[in-house]
């Protein structure tokens, strides 16, 4: 028997290992960029200090809420996935408006039998695993799960 | 002087059951399927690991101590945190590691994502912790969670650090072969704990250990598996837990001056129901102080994570001074032993949701195709890049 680890590596140079290091707080904590003058949110984080809405440079890291609700959904089931996401279909791809109103995409996991993911379904982030890079390492980043917990957080 | 401020669990929501395991590979007469207390296991999801399931368990002990990730977040005011007397963190950055004096993260694990790179550093990054709080990962076979206990609070006792945040997670079931016996009953699960210098919801007591090299199931370097030491299942394992299990009790009734009915309850080695019966009988402990926490039959065994979930059960429901007495074995590791003595916090400290047994009812059954794609144990072509190419 082989003892090779079959997960499949993404060998595509879209993301590189570089990339995808340089992003992990945004995938691990949804970190996000926020006016210092205007509050202003943004995800994912803005690459200066420019302030689009107030033009103030005063762009500061943000660490967006962990709880939202789904806006819209869609159902990838046509059997075509996108590289490196076919172990785990159909996917469930979503907006989320967090407890902040910031707006993010992403997957709602973990979907039983006769679960429905549609808009309006309360979802928090946890970390998962999503994929290999092509060094091998492990990429981790949010995803979301039905909240069964309920509403809480919102500033 | 230490204790257990708050504390967390996660186990995977997808499940098999054992009669679906033996229905394909008809390798365990009938009547072992009770015999051993094989019900339903964890399956992994395809993006589940060691470290996603310690990270859900993290964050959920840090919102019980009050300390919410996010500055959106309410402060929760979480009935540990209140009945503690901990105002609940409401910062940015590594604000919730700074308010609740956290120092150091110890994650013990036998089934790390990584060979080398340490686990804790992404698991304390996740948690947003701060660069200036120790990481370390633990790996001592099934007993990593109480080692990394046991360490851990040398860390607080001595006065190095203010708390520490202990992490087991295990992940056993992709690491096990299929048509391997042990393939009934492997789960997966992570606990956390932080902890303190004050008793919290639950003191510790003394500790006390018994460990020689075992050739017992161990996982070679680059291997997906776990071999066993001897080849039968059930004779060197069990011989070697009694081995270790025996004396290690022993010894801890001795130095802490205290009989098996001083303890109201035991957590004791569960990977299947025979290991609870044996240590219970060799142990002089009575069936009511071990067999109602042996989660086995609903949840496989989580490795490391096993004793804690039972742990963290118990907790869920104990009444205030109640005495625990935990017996953590691990394969070629050895037996540590060690107590808990609930303290008067923990009546409103208790959690709410998300208890253990509230994650074990909320499940997805699974078939054993599904489990071996999702626990990725198909074999696989290297130049895959998609389904179709
Ligand atoms: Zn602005």
């Amino acid at each position: 028997m082989s003892q090779e680890f079959p997960e499949a590596i993404v060998r595509l140079d879209t993301f590189s290992s570089a990339v995808w290091y340089r992003g992990k707080r945004g995938r691990y904590l949804i970190e996000g960029s926020k006016c210092g003058n205007c509050g202003e949110l943004f995800f994912p984080p803005r690459a200066g200090l420019l302030c689009p809405a107030c033009l103030e440079r005063k762009m500061e890291p943000h660490r967006c809420a962990e709880g939202g609700v789904v806006v819209a959904q869609a159902l990838d089931d046509m059997g075509f996935p996108a590289w490196g996401y076919g172990d785990d279909l159909p996917r469930h791809m979503v907006v989320v408006r967090l407890d902040d109103n910031v707006h993010v995409m992403g997957d709602v996991v973990d979907v039983g039998p006769g679960e429905e993911v549609a808009a309006g379904l309360r979802v928090r982030a946890v970390l998962r695993k999503h994929r290999r890079e092509d060094t091998g390492a492990w990429a981790y980043g949010f995803r979301f799960v039905r909240d069964t917990k309920g509403e809480k957080g919102g500033s | 002087m230490s204790g257990i401020i708050a504390y967390g669990n996660a186990i995977p929501r997808r499940r098999i059951e054992g009669t679906a395991i033996r229905a394909v590979w008809g390798n365990l007469a009938e009547s072992f399927l009770d015999m051993l207390s094989i019900g339903e296991r964890a399956v992994l999801g395809s993006d589940e690991d060691t470290l996603t399931l310690a990270v859900s368990a993290a964050r959920s002990c840090l919102e019980r101590a009050g300390a919410s990730g996010t500055d959106c977040a309410k402060a929760l005011g979480s009935g540990a945190a209140k009945a503690l007397g901990i105002s609940a963190a409401k910062a940015l950055g590594s604000g919730a590691a700074k308010a609740l004096g956290i120092g150091a993260v110890v994650l013990g694990t036998a089934t790390s994502p990584y060979a080398s790179k340490a686990a804790a550093n992404v698991l304390k990054d996740a948690l947003d912790l701060g660069a200036e709080v120790l990481a370390c990962d633990v790996q001592c076979a099934e007993k990593s969670g109480s080692t990394a206990l046991i360490l851990a609070r040398g860390l607080i006792e001595s006065g190095a650090v203010a708390r520490a945040l202990v992490v087991v997670a295990d992940t056993p079931n992709r690491h096990t072969p299929p048509g391997n016996v042990t393939e009934y009953v492997a789960g997966a699960g992570a606990v956390a704990f932080l902890i303190g210098k004050e008793a919290g919801l639950a003191e510790f007591g003394p500790w006390k250990t018994h460990s020689w090299d075992q050739n017992d199931y161990f996982r070679l370097e680059g291997e997906r598996f776990v071999r066993s030491g001897a080849g039968f299942y059930g004779w060197v394992a069990n011989w070697g837990l009694l081995d270790h299990v025996v004396p290690a009790v022993a010894s801890f009734f001795e130095a802490t001056a205290t009989a098996p009915a001083d303890y109201s309850k035991f957590v004791v080695p569960q990977k299947t129901g025979i290991r609870a019966l044996m240590t219970m009988g060799k142990c002089g402990l009575d069936m009511m102080q071990v067999l109602p926490y042996v989660l086995t039959q609903m949840i496989g065994d989580a490795g490391a994570a096993q004793s804690f979930l039972s742990l963290a059960h118990i907790l869920d429901w104990a009444e205030p001074d109640e005495r625990i007495g935990i017996v953590d074995y691990g394969s070629g590791a050895g037996c540590d032993v060690w107590s808990v003595r609930t303290t008067q916090a923990l009546a409103a400290g208790r959690p709410e949701t998300d208890r253990v047994l509230d994650q074990i009812d909320d499940k997805i059954l699974v078939d054993y195709a599904a489990m071996l794609k999702l626990e990725q144990k198909m074999l696989r072509p290297a130049d895959q890049l998609s389904n179709f190419y």
